[in-house]
């Protein structure tokens, strides 16, 4: 028995084995059967899948797949491409429009991430949208983020050599610029393995690594240091790790060790992202108790920063034009929303009170504005874009050309703002403007102060872009509206902020469409029916003063089958930071033009809202089954 | 404890040939089963997930450069298709209908779930916490192995193990109280 352990742990190890050992079955027959068609009947990609987390984008990524799950998961792009020209492009051409005081540009339709600038441009990874992943990854270029070149320019990025160059984080130094990059193997996209350096950022060569620091599992390039450069390194053992620094990224000497024992059975930790502030880390003991923030500058010496009372982590720091830093500090266990905190030397943080009230996944500044990507407090899948015109002190959502709140996770780019939007698809850069102005004016943002390269000298021209929309695919939206959305109701209707729009982020994106909506009180069990719902459907619960709300969801594939439970929904409703009602959502498989039947059961005291929402509609309501 | 799998063509030679990639899939497609079905608590659900897993597999065939290493390459699949399953259906479960609209009977997992107290909790887990549980005590790998499968360093898995394991002993005790 481990020392840490008591009895009660090994009987939960056990139980924990037993729990598989009693149920050892095997795969169906056809489950095995399908294994001999996949080479037939699937493509087979000629280059490595990888996921889409990758490190600059991580947190809005990580989130935004949550949020869209959904979409992503179920809609095609092509209708959410149908919806945009439909209602947000019906003007010629999106590229250049201002709105807001931002100029829009959409790019050639190439799915980048990762892009970084360089002497000549710009380079990213690119790749396709297998429908959650980016997958064929591979380097490419672009003169001015906007039209991306596949394979890249040599006169932008050459890299020869067996291993891919996809560079996460390009740092430069006294000439030398030096990237970690992905190594590309395996289906899902690990940390940057190999280093890579050139002395014109336009022709690169790999670092061999095997001598100095020694054979690595991963590394990850920090920060310019004023002796040279600086990585955390996790060397192949996967316990030993540590801070290194080299004057040319080719002879590396270990510096320091972490401030914790990272290495060690039970113990978690955090190394953050490179910031102007330096590099922030923070462990737990191995019985989980959290440790002080560490901030070291020069990868040598470690000096303990005040944290705001729970929060351990540090991101998206930048510095503001009074010199002040501002950044996203969140908790080791994401028990509580991630919050903006300002400091003015690095070592003592403060949470700022006029920050947004949702979850700041992250932000950027991109010429004299914030711009935040938020999650919803307490997390229900929605996200949104904020931005600010006076540092923080108010926030405003960012609407996008058709007026609504834009969508997708940001970055920069070129001093200007990159929105992915959750299709993978639709890729825009937005170059801040001042009202009055009739060009743009982009300028480098603090966040972008460490970047590789300057500017190019192709500077965005939002007036004479020629960039094409993104390219239209037929659309496969189905003929016949759906209807008017009828309401079914039990009880007393909601009051007041009764009609929520519950899915911001899939009302009339991506062909989903809502169309039914019940709503009702604790009156006993409310029994609502409807027709020809897709096989994907999801159901949407918001609800107001009440503990707990149970919606069992029947299904009849036809109007004489008998009704199947197909799922079980049980909604904790619980008061808001606003007062307002609180929802979340899921889906629901039903069989294709089967009649659905919503059973939902309230707690007393309350109200409850059900929005149900399809990806596809199927035609009018047929005669719902008899019960 | 699963032994890792050396696959090799008809003529002794790994060359990616489909024939290659079908024996593999089905040594390993048993196991897969049984750890979707022990992540999603849900035949149905596991079924489908197995079934995303082995196309994923097959596209990314020619990117694996050791074939020796397909059985973890392979549950780190399984693994993330699951993942993206738990978080997209956070607390509904799928019920096979048959042709007649009825609920297919007979779910193993299922009943897993609802009649064992351990595995009730192990499915209120967080997925992170749900993955490194299944893998080390339903798939019985050691630490180092749940780490290269998950493609994490060993400190992080052995910090998610002791938080799950910790949240699993939170629930139990709290259910005997």
């Amino acid at each position: 028995m481990r020392p840490e352990m008591d009895e009660f742990d090994v009987g939960m190890e056990q139980r924990l084995r037993n729990v598989v050992v009693d149920r050892q079955s095997g795969a169906p027959g056809r489950l095995i059967d399908f294994v001999d068609t996949v080479p037939a009947s699937h493509r087979r990609a000629g280059h490595v899948e990888l996921a889409l987390e990758r490190p600059r984008v991580r947190r809005s990524i990580f989130a935004l797949a949550t949020a869209a799950a959904v979409v992503v998961a179920v809609a095609s792009s092509a209708l959410l491409v149908s919806y945009r020209h439909g209602s947000a492009a019906a003007s010629p051409t999106p590229a250049g429009i201002v709105k807001d005081g931002w100029a829009w540009q959409a790019t050639d339709g190439t799915l980048f991430v990762t892009a970084a600038e360089v002497p000549n441009g710009f380079v990213a990874t690119c790749g396709r949208n297998s429908g959650q992943q980016i997958v064929d990854q591979r380097l490419c270029s672009s003169r001015d983020g906007l039209h991306w070149s596949d394979p890249p320019d040599p006169a932008i990025v050459s890299a020869p050599g067996t291993d891919p160059f996809l560079p996460q984080e390009i740092l430069v130094r006294n000439g030398i610029y030096l990237a970690g990059s992905s190594r590309g193997s395996g289906e899902f996209q690990g940390p940057a393995r190999t280093l890579w350096r050139s002395t014109d950022g336009v022709h690169w060569a790999e670092v061999d690594t095997s001598a100095s620091p020694g054979p690595m599992m991963e590394v990850n390039l920090m920060a310019t240091v004023p002796d040279g450069f600086m990585a955390y390194v996790m060397m192949d053992s996967g316990t030993e790790m540590g801070m290194f620094v080299s004057p040319d990224g080719i002879a590396w000497s270990k510096a320091s060790d972490l401030p914790f024992d990272a290495g060690s059975a039970g113990v978690g930790y955090y190394i953050g992202p490179t910031t102007p502030a330096g590099l922030y880390a923070a462990g737990t003991s191995a019985g989980g108790a959290i440790g002080p923030t560490w901030r070291t500058t020069n990868g040598r010496d470690w000096h303990v920063a005040a944290m705001p009372a729970g929060y351990s982590q540090l991101s998206s720091v930048v510095t503001l034009p009074d010199g002040s830093l501002r950044g996203v500090a969140s908790t080791f266990d994401n028990s509580a929303a991630n919050v903006i905190v300002d400091s003015a030397d690095g070592l003592t943080w403060r949470i700022d009170p006029t920050g947004p009230t949702w979850s700041v996944d992250m932000f950027v500044v991109v010429g004299d504005r914030m711009v935040a990507y938020v999650g919803s407090t307490p997390y229900t899948g929605s996200h949104k874009i904020l931005q600010s015109d006076d540092w923080g002190k108010s926030w405003r959502p960012l609407l996008d050309l058709s007026g609504k709140p834009a969508v997708g996770s940001i970055a920069t780019i070129g001093g200007r703002l990159q929105i992915l939007d959750t299709d993978l698809t639709t890729h825009w850069l937005l170059t801040p403007m001042q009202e009055s102005a009739a060009t743009p004016a982009p300028s480098p943002s603090p966040a972008e102060s460490q970047s590789a390269g300057p500017t190019p000298e192709s500077s965005p021209s939002v007036v004479a872009s020629d960039s094409p929309a993104p390219s239209a695919e037929p659309s496969t939206e189905p003929s016949g509206a759906p209807p008017a959305t009828p309401t079914v109701g039990c009880g007393s209707p909601p009051s007041g902020a009764g009609s929520v729009a519950l899915i911001p982020d899939l009302e009339g994106v991506g062909g989903w469409t809502a169309v039914y909506e019940a709503w009702g009180d604790s009156a006993g069990q409310c029994e609502s029916t409807y027709g020809a719902l897709s096989r994907h459907t999801a159901i949407v619960v918001q609800c107001t003063s009440m503990n707990m709300i149970r919606v069992d969801v029947q299904a009849a594939a036809s109007a004489t089958a008998d009704w199947a439970t197909v799922g079980s929904f049980d909604v904790p409703c619980q008061p808001g930071p606003d007062n307002v009602f609180q929802g979340t959502y899921d889906t629901v498989q039903t069989p294709v033009g089967a009649n659905v039947r919503l059973l939902v059961a309230a707690s007393p005291g309350g109200t409850y809202e059900i929005l149900v929402q399809t990806a596809d509609w199927l035609g009018p309501t047929p005669a719902p089954a008899s019960s | 404890m699963e032994g890792q799998l050396v696959v090799k063509s008809d003529e002794g030679a790994f060359d990616g040939a489909p024939a290659d990639y079908v024996r593999a899939a089905r040594t390993r497609v048993d196991g897969a089963y049984r750890l979707a079905g022990y992540l999603l608590g849900n035949a149905t659900e596991a079924e489908d997930a197995v079934q995303d897993a082995l196309v994923k597999a097959w596209r990314n065939w020619p990117a694996l450069r050791d074939p020796a290493a397909f059985g973890p390459w392979f549950d780190r699949i399984v693994v993330n298709v699951c993942r993206d399953r738990m978080r997209r259906h956070r607390t509904l479960r799928m019920v096979e209908l048959d042709a007649a609209g009825n609920v297919e009977s007979s779910d193993v997992f299922g009943s897993m779930v609802e009649d064992d107290a351990v595995a009730a909790a192990v499915a209120r887990l967080s997925p992170d916490h749900r993955i490194v549980i299944a893998l080390r005590y339903g798939r019985d790998l050691t630490l180092e192995q749940v780490a290269d499968t998950l493609g994490l360093p060993l400190g992080t898995v052995k910090s998610r193990l002791h938080y799950a394991l910790r949240a699993l002993r939170s629930e139990l005790e709290g259910d005997h109280r």
